[in-house]
């Protein structure tokens, strides 16, 4: 231990503590300011910015001992006097906030920024936070959020917010009011697990496994038991009821007793006093291993020869076997007059969340709870509750599963990973236990987007009409099912692509292998299928001699088209639009359009691509939602339900409807979600489906709501009810009117409830094979990518991305454009630079540092259309757009490549090592991608 | 890290620590890299010295200039008498990994990081070491050719030391992506030029196509004499391409690296041409 002098945002502190501490730990730990955020600990992610002496640091690895004496900045210290700084402010105006963990790296480096150069332009922007990661915004609000602080903070106002066109807007609806919490995640109030501390909490670690697939001979916890500081040790042997979890199949041990089937799997979990005596405990655990034969593809997976992963699964490695049949293919094949067959491959992909998962148990009777409570950032809060309660051997009743804000999820946190483990520790403890992964346990341990290989034949006849598709899909489903049968599901039935296909035949495997698990990621398996799709359609183009855009728009599904599922599309099918609008941009003002030019050793092409995603579940699933909504006597209304808001905007979407239906201004509506004691299930947020599905609850919820209170006014107005109209909290009827609150006081008075609890049912959809509807809504995305190529260095750069998004209705045209240039960016790393890599089920990609996500200087200019297609069952005529602007990025980015330079990309992430070699060697197709040349 | 620490305020002291505890001691200057390796679990030192405090840090110009070791990235980008090595550092990272990486900690980043030593070698830098009982000065070059087995355990680089720079320099660097990556190449060049518009004096480094940066010597003595003309690029680049010894690596393949060196040892020496 040692004397430390630090001031922090203008107060000086004397602490005693460790030499080897950084002052992220010093800050967040020691002087409880958790504004400021850990990410990576490798100085990688950028989020834990600090300013020292006014100067940017990384505060994971700068030694606390340096900050003696120094002057300590962080985001806690940008508001003075609770009013917020123009960074702030600004970061909130333009819709720069999404889940907010990353917001106070930006904001502290755009500090310093703007301290130096008080009118940076875009370049200078880019330059100054190129090593600040956003996952979530795609960085084009927060260029426009830096500026515009700047501008205020030189006296000349801030700038105009970039806000979409959008149609009708009404009350609270197609409203940009900013999001909840919003002010909490720009002050660094806003606390996410790790922020949560108990007195006598206890920290954890897990053992993983030594090999991708060994059989486990023997565990010996004796020397970790006897560590001093450790209080627990836990193996198999210690679940006290089903030790298997899983959200489709249950397949995955809570903690592997006899075999591991991936580098990931927990064998012993260990609560200690500190973090650092539980990673010490972890040393001392002995396990002994036979390794066995590692399945480290798909394709082997599914030959006789490799060893059965699960001996339970009546199918084998064949974790599932998803058909399409559509028409006759044989006649659809015969009828064509071009046939194009290819084989695509996509990598294995991180989804990169800025937060490490981390959660937190305490034991019923400790720190007020009575249940076994369990705190998390999770994407699925009820399912939780069920998978605790299960390996518990408790009923649900007992378990309470409180979600805390997300730093990022998009898929990535549906999956149980800490949440039954820190459930034994507290219970075996008696003390809460807190589990923080490490970004490098993060990367091994979560699911992941699925690696695929497919083989895509597509048939057209010589007037440009498709006429058959047949495919055959390969998913890299892991060592364990997760999601894989639903996402497979979703990339094989919308193998055909957003088209009229009357003849389609699509099997797709999805195997266990003894790589990390694959499970739900942002496009959920239609990312991986368009990339093929959409690749084939331009090469179908080509050799039938149409244009591109024609020919997609001769395909495209319309209202009264029939899907590959048998489902007949009677509305809300916007593809055309978003094709006119993209198309309508790409034209330049002169009319001289060109798909592709050279100049001098740069090529540039535009390339286009479409899509389609489901919004829901689908797939014959009841998909419900729950909400309460209830009115106070201080004339606020709290809106419940457990859905989660990873960063997306669940929270102001159902705030919104809220609002909406009562016509109450907005800041008096809170939300409430994610608590399985306070708030109603909401089901799981994955599939686009929460704007639709919570969003509907809370407006039927809502107008319930509104029906009681108006019974009540009228009495205690003595007016006829029909003749009451709701303005602005107010409830009014020909000069007379009532506040809400007075309303609700008089019923409170008179035994009336002012709260109203409702389940929402989603229309009602059909299993794969049935025909009829196999989803309630899907929504459409046309882009264009506009790119240069150096043909000297193969190097591929995105300028400008066109995009045409129909989601039905936006219900915050901000926010929702902050959805798509974020799910644009996200697929550009998709595209170009992200591949997580597993050498025979060892990931080499256990570091952030060695997983290259796009970063603020890959940010193009992103052109966005909003297209509101309504569909009449989604709340005011809304549907998903979570998924469907981050599908078609991918191969519009790809056809663009060939248009610039010839060559065809057939596996990603495109390689520019590769991409030169073909250009060099005359090569037109590129089979290799970044990781195949390691 | 649970490691002991040593923050000497000098370098006497540190000189002293590192006699005393030699070759189990880990020596970092600003830690973007050691801090990083220890926090993800690569790296597990029982001993730690900073050298934070050890006064180390500073441009002095005395005849020539001197870089303390531990001058950070920041200053370093601020060094306008050296543009291509002011260009290099403010390269590397966003601003707060320039406010914490050092020189000396650069020079000792394994390929493909490590990026200072090009435009350094294109100045004919040298560096200072230092231990309890001598110090010497050796030619950047021989530092970074020597094994590292054959430095003293308890020697320290304490300064990098630039001649006056004449001529003129370009620098460029390609990596994988446009942020927060390692080289695929990074070249330097400088070129003295004579009267007549020919060259009389020419470096030319390569960096992240070798073991470690180092000088194309072939290339550099076929430029002399020459003018830069679309011929003499040409050759130089292809001598370059001819003279690296690249490696493969996550990045990127050694054919693909070679190939890199060629492209942008042509264009900086175009940049020249201009």
């Amino acid at each position: 231990m040692s004397k430390l002098d630090i001031t922090v945002n203008g107060q000086i502190h004397h602490l005693d503590v460790p030499e080897s501490r950084t002052l992220a730990q010093v800050l967040r730990y020691d002087l409880g300011l958790t504004g400021t955020k850990i990410g990576c600990e490798e100085a990688e992610c950028g989020i834990c910015t600090v300013l020292v002496n006014g100067t940017p640091v990384n505060s994971c690895i700068f030694p606390a001992f340096k900050a003696q004496g120094r002057e300590v900045e962080t985001v806690e210290g940008l508001a003075h006097n609770g009013e917020l700084h123009p960074i702030q402010q600004n970061f909130i105006e333009h819709g720069a906030v999404q889940c907010g963990f990353c917001t106070p790296g930006l904001m502290m480096t755009a500090t310093a920024l703007l301290n130096e150069n008080p009118d940076p332009d875009d370049h200078a922007i880019k330059v100054a936070l190129k090593d600040t990661y956003c996952r979530c915004t795609g960085y084009a609000s927060v260029i426009a959020a830096i500026k515009s602080a700047a501008s205020e903070m030189r006296g000349e106002g801030p700038l105009p917010v970039n806000e979409p066109d959008v149609s009708e807007p009404m009350h609270a609806i197609s409203r940009s009011v900013p999001p909840q919490y919003v002010r909490e995640k720009v002050t660094g109030a806003a606390k996410y697990t790790d922020d949560y501390f108990f007195e006598g909490m206890l920290f954890a670690r897990t053992l993983r496994a030594a090999y991708p697939h060994a059989r486990i001979l023997s565990i010996n916890t004796e020397k970790a038991k006897a560590f001093p500081g450790v209080v627990a040790v836990l193996t198999h042997a210690d679940v006290p009821g089903d030790n298997l979890h899983g959200l489709v199949y249950r397949d995955w041990p809570v903690l592997c007793g006899d075999v591991v089937r991936y580098m990931g799997d927990a064998v012993a979990i260990v609560a200690a006093e500190t973090e650092d005596i539980a990673a010490e405990a972890l040393t001392l655990i002995e396990v002994e291993y036979e390794p066995l034969p590692v399945i480290g593809d798909p394709k082997f997976a599914h030959s006789p020869e490799a060893p059965v992963l699960h001996s339970k699964h009546p199918t084998g490695n064949l974790l599932k076997h998803i058909k399409v049949r559509h028409g006759d293919i044989e006649q659809g094949f015969a009828q064509a007059d071009y046939i194009v067959e290819r084989e695509y491959r996509t990598p294995t992909v991180e989804h990169a969340f800025l937060e490490p998962e981390c959660s937190i148990g305490i034991p019923p009777g400790v720190a007020g709870h009575e249940k076994l409570t369990i705190l998390v950032g999770s994407q699925i809060p009820y399912q939780d509750r069920n998978q605790i309660a299960l390996a518990m051997g408790l009923p649900e009743e007992k378990v309470r599963v409180i979600g805390t804000l997300i730093g990022g999820g998009f898929g990535g946190k549906e999956d149980i990973t800490g949440q039954i483990h820190v459930a034994m520790l507290a219970q075996a403890t008696g003390r809460p236990v807190k589990m923080l992964y490490t970004r490098q346990e993060s990367l091994i341990v979560h699911p992941k987007r699925h690696a695929t290989i497919i083989r895509m034949k597509t048939g057209a006849t010589k007037d440009g009409k498709l006429v058959a598709v047949e495919a055959e899909l390969y998913g890299d489903g892991g060592a364990y099912a997760s999601l894989s049968d639903k996402v497979m599901t979703r990339a094989t039935t919308h193998a055909t692509g957003p088209y009229v296909v009357p003849n389609a035949k699509i099997d797709c495997y999805a195997m266990y292998t003894n790589n990390p698990p694959s499970g739900a990621f942002r496009g959920f398996g239609v990312t991986q299928s368009a990339f093929a799709v959409e690749s084939n359609m331009d090469i179908l183009a080509e050799m039938i001699g149409i244009d591109p855009i024609e020919f997609r728009r001769i395909n495209a599904q319309k209202v009264g088209t029939t899907t590959a599922t048998g489902q007949v599309l009677r509305e809300s099918v916007g593809l055309l639009e978003t094709l006119r609008h993209v198309e309508h941009d790409m034209m330049p003002a002169d009319g001289d359009f060109r798909w592709a030019w050279r100049d001098g050793h740069k090529a540039y092409a535009w390339g286009l691509a479409c899509a389609y995603k489901n919004t829901g579940l689908g797939g014959g699933a009841p998909d419900r939602a729950e909400a309460e909504v209830e009115a106070f006597e201080d004339g606020s209304v709290e809106v419940r339900v457990a859905s989660a808001d990873m960063g997306q905007g669940l929270a102001h979407v159902v705030a919104q409807c809220t609002a909406e239906e009562l016509k109450l201004p907005y800041h008096r509506v809170r939300v409430l979600l994610c608590d399985t004691d306070l708030t109603p299930n909401g089901g799981p947020t994955t599939a686009s489906r929460q704007t639709f599905v919570s969003g509907n609850a809370a407006r039927v919820t809502s107008a319930l709501l509104r029906e009681a209170l108006t019974r009540s006014a009228a009495e205690f107005l003595d007016v006829p009810p029909e003749t009451l109209y709701y303005e602005e909290g107010l409830l009014r009827h020909n000069g007379k009117s009532v506040e809400l609150g007075t309303l609700v006081g008089w019923m409170k008075a008179n035994g009336l409830s002012s709260k109203v609890r409702h389940e929402y049912h989603a229309p009602a959809t059909q299993p794969l094979g049935t025909g009829g509807d196999m989803h309630f809504a899907f929504s459409y995305a046309t882009q264009a990518a506009l790119v240069e190529v150096d043909m000297e260095t193969g190097a591929v750069k995105v300028l400008r991305i066109i995009a045409g998004t129909d989601i039905g209705r936006a219900i915050n045209p901000l926010m929702l454009q902050g959805q798509v240039e974020g799910g644009i960016v996200m697929a550009m790393g998709n595209c170009l630079t992200e591949s997580y890599i597993v050498e025979n089920g060892v990931p080499w990609t256990n570091l952030l540092s060695r997983y290259k996500m796009p970063s603020i200087k890959h940010a193009p200019e992103i052109i966005s259309h909003l297209i509101e297609d309504r569909v009449s069952t989604g709340p005011y005529g809304a549907k998903g757009v979570g998924e469907i602007c981050s599908i078609n990025t991918s191969p519009a980015i790809c056809n663009a490549i060939y248009h610039a330079t010839g060559v065809r990309i057939f596996s990603l992430p495109v390689d520019q090592d590769a991409l030169l070699r073909a250009i060099r060697a005359g090569q037109t197709e590129v089979y290799t991608a970044w990781h195949d040349v390691r | 890290m649970n490691a002991d620490l040593f923050i000497p305020r000098s370098l006497d002291e540190a000189l002293s620590v590192v006699q005393t505890h030699g070759a189990g001691l880990l020596v970092m200057g600003g830690g973007t890299m050691m801090m990083a390796h220890i926090n993800e679990g690569i790296f597990f030192p029982q001993k730690v010295m900073s050298l934070a405090r050890a006064g180390l840090s500073g441009v002095y110009r005395n005849g020539h200039t001197q870089i303390g070791a531990t001058t950070h990235l920041t200053d370093v980008s601020q060094i306008a008498d050296y543009p291509i090595l002011a260009e290099a550092a403010f390269q590397i990272g966003g601003p707060a990994i320039r406010n914490m990486g050092t020189i000396g900690g650069n020079l000792y980043m394994p390929q493909p990081a490590g990026d200072l030593a090009v435009p350094l070698l294109a100045y004919d830098a040298h560096v200072e070491l230092a231990s309890a009982s001598a110090s010497r000065t050796i030619s950047l070059e021989d530092f970074l050719a020597e094994p590292r087995s054959h430095r003293g355990v308890h020697e320290l680089l304490v300064a990098v030391h630039l001649p006056d720079p004449t001529g003129y320099a370009a620098y460029l660097k390609l990596g994988r992506r446009e942020a927060n990556t390692p080289s695929v190449v990074a070249v330097g060049v400088r070129v003295v030029m004579d009267k007549q518009g020919q060259i009389s004096d020419a470096r030319l480094a390569l960096g992240a196509v070798g073991s470690f940066a180092f000088r194309a010597k072939n290339a550099e003595a076929a430029l002399i004499g020459q003018s830069l003309n679309t011929k003499s690029i040409a050759d130089a680049a292809q001598i370059a391409m001819e003279e690296s010894n690249p490696f493969t690596d996550a990045l990127a393949t050694a054919w693909y690296r070679r190939r890199m060196v060629g492209v942008f040892v042509k264009r900086t020496l175009e940049q020249l041409a201009k």
